[in-house]
């Protein structure tokens, strides 16, 4: 999932080399994945589609990040949270209520929780981890694991070093050999029961860079749920006011 | 001519006659005290951990026990509650909603600084206030500050509300009554909504495992937080006796069961509880029977050395011409005329304990703990079990054993018996 806050980092290293061998080398690759969304400092404008059996809504937000540890999300829409703001400073997580004027840190014990009834936990938002370096990883042929597999896709498993702690056991990529563009992540418990699949979709050029600017959540055990989110805008790299990531900017507003 | 001598002999040794009777009468008395004990006091256990907290009898959407979800509500809970004050049983109701929630606190005279560190996960409980004090006494368990009151937050969003905390969570937010609270939650619409509220009370249910996660708001505060209309997620019911809860759960269940609505009884929705109380409820019994069975040992000693003392005058009887039959049909009756007397002394006895302890109790050290609700004290209750249980024990144990003494003492040869002592 820490793809998910990579995306809302919204930043991209041009395509890296190697395309046109059958398999390229898989250091380059994993770390293509790392650092398809990420750069020095972002900003994007996006909407979150969230489906439940129960009800559907949709939220439009601005995000801007900078380097893997700094990330400022505010809601635009629906009128009920509009100017409700997340600020991210390394492990830590600030709420900015506006009906209350209020800010909240989010106690450890609700990390795993859900940001704004999303699929999308808290937890995903502040992770830091990389995948070169907090996992090991090999090509997979396991088509219990990845499904039919397709012409000009390679599959990578990652198992998480015992030192990363997360709740899932195993992660699989699918990636497009030719731009090295992710199709989908797979994430798998400890009986390699699905946890929930991840899809990229809509490859465009934003600010110079060619990203998924679709990405949908679906976990597997919550039927006819799903979180979809949409870039619309996005430039990267154009040097961010370091004041935005703070207590203060959460608090006034933008 | 035999119930004359066998009256007679009994006050012929007085002190022989004193000991075997209160052997017998502390039997009863033991017997029927614990006895008592056990139904007085498990049924006051269950009375008042239900009657605290959970009600005899709930009612849910379907499912909801199994799967908490904010979705399962009952949809009319007044058109429920009508039914259920229909029925006789039913002393009182009361609706609820489950929810859970974000929270963080401002001390009281810090300013406004906005910023909110102290905050917690906790589960929100939405009471009614007056059902709820009718229903649970709520306002008893208040330790700090006063109970919910009706207030402006009932009908409108952006009102500052009423919220008691648990008195463990209160002191995980590090909170006192008149600080400000921000609670932040998502409804049953996927919203997010965040609300402040003033803290007015602090409470502890006895249940440290609960206070550690749980705040209470009003019935009326919570539908709106949480966007659930009229809905409800828990109508509890209080019934006027345990006996009843059974046979009342069928009717209910019954009449609500074609609204998608389950119906369970404490034993079912208590279930840890009732296991344990079921668990200890069987290893009370053994104590008991031991305890009887302690008294049977007592009376039959007793009398075994009333009979071996009398071996002479026995003789003296037979040698008289006595028939055998006669001298078993004569200790016999003593036996049980001394065991009448002392069912009467003992009933008498257990009786006054009893009230005593039906009033007073006895304070329990340690307490006892049911599913995280401590008991301090055990009361005991008077019931026909405690009379006629002990009495059938000590009055058969009476005759059964003095029945092979008497026996013995009857065939025994006179001239041998005679020269024994």
């Amino acid at each position: 999932m820490r793809s998910v806050i990579l995306l809302l980092s919204m930043s991209v290293i041009p395509g890296l080399t190697g395309s046109g061998i059958c398999q390229p080398p898989l250091d380059d690759l994993v770390h293509s994945l790392d650092q398809l969304y990420r750069s020095d400092d972002s900003y994007a404008e996006m909407s979150m589609h969230i489906v439940t059996p129960h009800w559907e809504r949709t939220l439009t937000m601005q995000a801007w990040s900078a380097g893997t540890d700094r990330t400022f999300i505010r809601i635009l829409s629906p009128a009920r949270e509009a100017g409700m703001a997340s600020l991210r400073i390394g492990t830590e997580m600030w709420n900015y209520l506006p009906n209350t004027s209020s800010t909240v840190r989010i106690p450890s014990s609700m990390m795993a929780g859900s940001w704004m009834g999303s699929d999308i936990t808290n937890n995903d938002i502040v992770r830091e981890i990389t995948y070169a370096e907090d996992y090991t990883y090999s090509y997979t042929t396991d088509t219990t694991l990845t499904g039919d597999q397709a012409d000009g896709v390679v599959y990578i498993e990652l198992l998480p070093k015992s030192s990363t702690a997360v709740v899932w056991s195993s992660i699989v990529f699918a990636l497009r050999i030719a731009d090295t563009i992710p199709l989908w992540e797979k994430y798998y418990d400890s009986h390699g029961e699905l946890i929930k699949t991840v899809t990229y979709s809509n490859v465009q050029e934003m600010d110079g860079r060619t990203i998924p600017t679709q990405m949908q959540v679906i976990p597997a055990d919550k039927e006819g749920q799903s979180t979809t989110i949409i870039w619309s805008y996005a430039e990267f790299n154009r040097g961010l006011d370091s004041s935005i990531f703070s207590l203060r900017n959460l608090q006034t507003g933008d | 001519m035999l119930l004359k001598l066998a009256w007679r002999n009994i006050f012929r040794q007085k002190r022989r006659t004193v000991l075997t009777l209160l052997t017998m009468t502390g039997g009863f008395f033991l017997s029927s005290l614990s006895i008592g004990w056990m139904n007085g006091s498990y049924s006051s256990i269950i009375m008042f951990f239900t009657n605290n907290r959970t009600g005899q009898i709930q009612v849910h959407r379907e499912g909801y026990l199994e799967d908490p979800s904010i979705y399962a509500t009952i949809s009319d809970p007044d058109a429920v509650g009508a039914f259920l004050d229909s029925l006789p049983g039913v002393r009182v109701w009361t609706p609820r909603i489950y929810s859970g929630a974000l929270l963080a606190v401002r001390q009281q005279g810090t300013g406004s600084g906005d910023v909110f560190s102290n905050s917690a996960a906790a589960a929100v409980i939405g009471i009614d206030p007056a059902m709820e004090e009718a229903a649970t006494n709520f306002s008893r368990r208040i330790v700090i500050g006063e109970v919910l009151t009706a207030s402006d937050a009932d009908t409108s969003y952006t009102a500052t509300g009423q919220i008691v905390l648990g008195k463990e969570l209160s002191i995980i937010l590090d909170a006192s009554v008149g600080d400000s609270l921000v609670m932040l939650s998502q409804a049953a619409d996927g919203s997010s909504a965040d609300r402040m509220y003033v803290i007015r009370g602090i409470v502890s249910t006895g249940n440290a495992d609960i206070d550690r996660n749980t705040c209470y708001i009003t019935l009326a505060d919570a539908q709106i937080l949480f966007a659930l209309g009229e809905k409800v997620h828990e109508i509890a019911i209080m019934t006027g006796s345990l006996s009843r809860v059974d046979d009342l759960t069928g009717t209910i269940s019954a009449a609500l069961s074609e609204k998608n609505l389950e119906t369970d009884s404490w034993k079912t929705f208590a279930r840890e509880f009732y296991n344990g109380m079921k668990a200890d409820e069987e290893s009370l019994k053994v104590t008991i029977f031991v305890i009887v069975l302690v008294a049977a040992m007592g009376v039959l000693n007793t009398i075994l050395m009333m009979v071996l003392e009398r071996r002479r005058e026995f003789g003296v009887m037979k040698a008289l011409g006595t028939r055998p039959g006669f001298i078993v049909r004569m200790i016999v009756l003593e036996a049980n005329i001394m065991g009448i007397i002392s069912v009467a002394a003992g009933s008498v006895l257990s009786t006054a304990a009893l009230l005593f302890l039906s009033k007073h109790g006895l304070k329990m050290d340690p307490p006892l703990d049911y599913g995280g609700t401590v008991f301090r004290e055990m009361i005991a209750s008077i019931s026909p079990e405690c009379y006629w249980i002990p009495a059938i024990c000590v009055i058969i144990t009476a005759a059964a054993v003095s029945l092979l003494p008497a026996l013995k003492a009857a065939h025994t040869k006179a001239a041998k018996s005679m020269r024994m002592v």
